[in-house]
């Protein structure tokens, strides 16, 4: 079974190619995605459509589920332009490469009102899945955080950030093959980290040792290299947007449909983390004016 | 739970129960300047969201020009279309008006129409008579042959019709027509594109009322036989009914459903019930269909009509797995039909409480189409669609399914976070 390859990612490109055994084992099978270890590193094969750094986007958009014809742990050979996995080869030869250019920010040009309008928005679609999925801002560890990180870092404390413990504590939080705390913690650092460098605040990295040892392999590999903005289309267009007066709530609206609620927790890590840097750096009360519609306590 | 959280759940409740506790009624039968209100002289109105000359597209076009001359405000087609132009004849949409019209839905001041009441929450709504398929004023033809067989409808058909509803209405209110479509559901209709069984519900229902009336043998012959002959007979008051149960959810503060979706060729737009008469739009798309012989997609206009008002009340698209003969009319197959229905569930408030489907062990109908869950899922609203050249003249070349612009949504949200969220 041959299936051809559209879009690989410049991580996913980067691991294979520099890869000294050129070997790899299969970690976990999804319907339409399965998960690759390569001389340690994650490679994520997937008909879905969003490019991100890691992926290898198959151009067949539907077919037979991955469960039934890949087995976990299985050897996989990269040769040529060719990945061999069992009796399935997945053809490299015309693929395009989803180069990564980082989290480009230059500023925060977004206006107060679109990011309080983007919490509305966030929190009303947050509606829909509670009683259903855990929701990270009713927690007391998302409460801890808000309070020993993100409240003193917007009133100018900004070696807050270096603190792990807060962070420890929602990494593996929630259910799911991305738990919601990793997923939050995903779009707070990406914007964290690519702010650092605009407004000369020092930004915060996780270890792979701390990430590993809170949360899943596929869930920490993707938030460890979410923190350096190796993030995928979706997340990338909605940190961009920051860039922009208006247009933040358009991309938040394209992301939150992302997993149960991964795209929710993702674009409340944006959300948090840049309006945390906007009262730093340019107005006070934004924080709270985005916050109230997810804890009225704040 | 938030306060905003309880005021959205509490109005999306009652909007959506509103809607399924409506009882539309057909009462009464007159012309669009007597019945209608606003409806004005040198005035028309159309389906869809509004649109100057300029951008309408052909078949909006087209029907604009047959109404100006089934009018007889212009002799000829040139004239009528500078009148249209420049402004002498105004057009806006059926909408304002409570109306609705399939396809071009165009409604000119002596057109007759039915009148539609809703018995529970008081109500009125409006629709035109049914040519039929194929080329007719609605898809934005105008040649002789359509305008003597709408002069025909006002003479010949309209007075049977009114002197049944008159007849009718000496015994009763009038005729409820949420039963024929919650029977016409368990029949194999959707009660957007196939009305088959509700037409002949329709019939069974009012011809004794028919030969009680006084109109000529002749005329009555042949109006049944033109009513029988069209399976389209029944989609206008199928649609009056339905926009009178829309306008029972409408104007709820908070209100996250939509009350109203619709097209003009040029561009779609809806409204949702919290968010009062503003339009958000986006342009037009073209279905993907069966095209009748000779055409193909790169004849097809945009989409158009009010008829996508049936899947905004919980019937119509929504229902096609109600309805498997369909794919014959509009393309794909039994289980794309079945598929549809399902996938709306993920995106409306409620099933149905009356309106059901027996393939999917009679659920309700998926009713009550909530911006939120399209945003969250990315699914949005699909339907099934008559499908008009891009000319004007021309008339129907297919039929076929279409999916609402997500832009229309994200607008509407973005809209309700300014009203109620900063």
């Amino acid at each position: 079974m041959i299936f051809k390859a559209k879009y690989i990612g410049c991580l996913a490109k980067k691991f294979l190619t520099r890869s000294l055994k050129k070997a790899g084992r299969t970690r976990i099978i999804l319907p339409n995605t399965f998960y690759v270890e390569f001389d340690g590193n994650p490679i994520i094969v997937t008909r879905k459509r969003g490019r991100a750094p890691l992926n290898i986007n198959l151009s067949q958009a539907q077919g037979e589920s991955f469960q039934r014809i890949i087995q976990p742990d299985l050897r996989i050979l990269f040769k040529g332009d060719t990945l061999k996995i069992g009796n399935i080869i997945v053809d490299l030869r015309h693929v395009e490469i989803y180069e990564c250019m980082g989290l480009d920010l230059d500023s925060l040009r977004v206006s107060d009102d679109e990011l309080v309008k983007a919490s509305f928005i966030l929190s009303r679609l947050y509606d829909l899945v509670e009683g259903r999925f855990l929701v990270i801002y009713r927690t007391s560890q998302f409460h801890d955080f808000l309070t020993n990180i993100v409240k003193p870092f917007a009133n100018g404390v900004e070696d807050v950030v270096q603190n792990p413990e807060p962070y420890r504590k929602l990494m593996g939080l929630g259910q799911g093959f991305t738990p919601a705390g990793d997923d939050f913690l995903s779009g707070f650092l990406a914007t964290l980290n690519a702010s650092s460098k605009i407004y000369g605040f020092k930004g915060f990295f996780l270890s792979k040792d701390d990430i590993l040892s809170s949360t899943s392999w596929a869930s920490g590999m993707l938030l460890y290299y979410s923190q350096y903005g190796y993030v995928g289309e979706g997340v990338s267009k909605i940190v961009q947007s920051l860039r922009d007066k208006v247009g933040f709530s358009d991309a938040l609206m394209d992301l939150v449909r992302i997993g149960h609620t991964s795209g929710l927790d993702i674009s409340l890590g944006v959300l948090v983390a840049s309006s945390m840097i906007l009262d730093l750096v340019r107005s006070k009360g934004i924080l709270s004016r985005v916050i109230r519609h997810f804890w009225t306590n704040f | 739970m938030s306060a905003i959280k309880e005021e959205v759940e509490k109005a999306n409740k009652e909007a959506v129960e509103r809607m399924m506790e409506s009882e539309p009624i057909w009462i009464d039968m007159g012309l669009a300047k007597d019945k209608i209100p606003g409806m004005k002289d040198y005035m028309l109105i159309h389906a869809g969201p509004p649109v100057t000359w300029e951008r309408a597209a052909g078949p909006m076009k087209g029907a604009l020009i047959g109404a100006v001359l089934y009018e007889g405000w212009a002799s000829a087609p040139e004239e009528a279309e500078k009148m249209l132009a420049s402004g002498e004849v105004k057009f806006e949409p059926t909408h304002y008006h409570n109306a609705v019209g399939p396809m071009s839905g165009v409604i000119s001041p002596s057109m007759p129409v039915y009148e539609v009441y809703d018995k529970k929450w008081g109500n009125k709504a409006y629709s035109n008579m049914n040519e039929g398929i194929g080329k007719v004023l609605r898809y934005g033809a105008y040649s002789k042959e359509v305008l003597d067989r709408l002069k025909w409808m006002a003479e010949v058909l309209y007075p049977v019709l009114k002197a049944t509803i008159d007849e009718i209405r000496s015994e009763k209110d009038g005729l409820p027509f949420k039963p024929l479509i919650a029977q016409a559901l368990q029949m194999g209709d959707d009660c957007h594109n196939r009305y088959y069984a509700t037409t002949y519900l329709f019939l069974k229902e009012i011809t004794p009322y028919m030969l009680r009336t006084n109109i000529d043998k002749k005329d009555l012959i042949e109006a049944y036989k033109f009513m029988a002959a069209n399976p389209f007979t029944t989609l206008n008051l199928g649609m009056a009914s339905a926009k009178a149960m829309t306008l029972a959810a409408h104007n709820i503060e908070y209100c996250t459903i939509v009350t109203v979706m619709a097209r003009n060729a040029t561009d779609t737009g809806i409204w949702v019930s919290g968010l009062g008469d503003r339009w958000f739009t986006a342009p037009a798309p073209i279905p993907k269909g069966v095209w009748f012989p000779g055409y193909s997609e790169k004849d097809a206009s945009g989409d158009l009509g009010d008829s996508s008002i049936t899947e905004t009340a919980g019937f119509g698209g929504f229902a096609m797995a109600a309805a498997p003969a369909i794919v014959s009319w509009v393309g794909g197959s039994v289980q794309l039909a079945i598929e549809t229905t399902q996938k709306m569930y993920e995106i409306t408030y409620a099933k149905h409480k009356y309106f059901q489907i027996p393939y999917l062990n009679f659920q309700g109908t998926p009713t009550g189409i909530d911006i939120r869950k399209i945003l969250k899922t990315g699914i949005v609203p699909t339907i099934n669609t008559g499908i008009a050249h891009k000319d004007p003249g021309v008339g129907q070349i297919g039929a076929g399914i279409v999916s609402f612009p997500m832009k229309l949504f994200k607008d509407a949200f973005k809209a309700f976070a300014e009203k109620y969220g900063l």
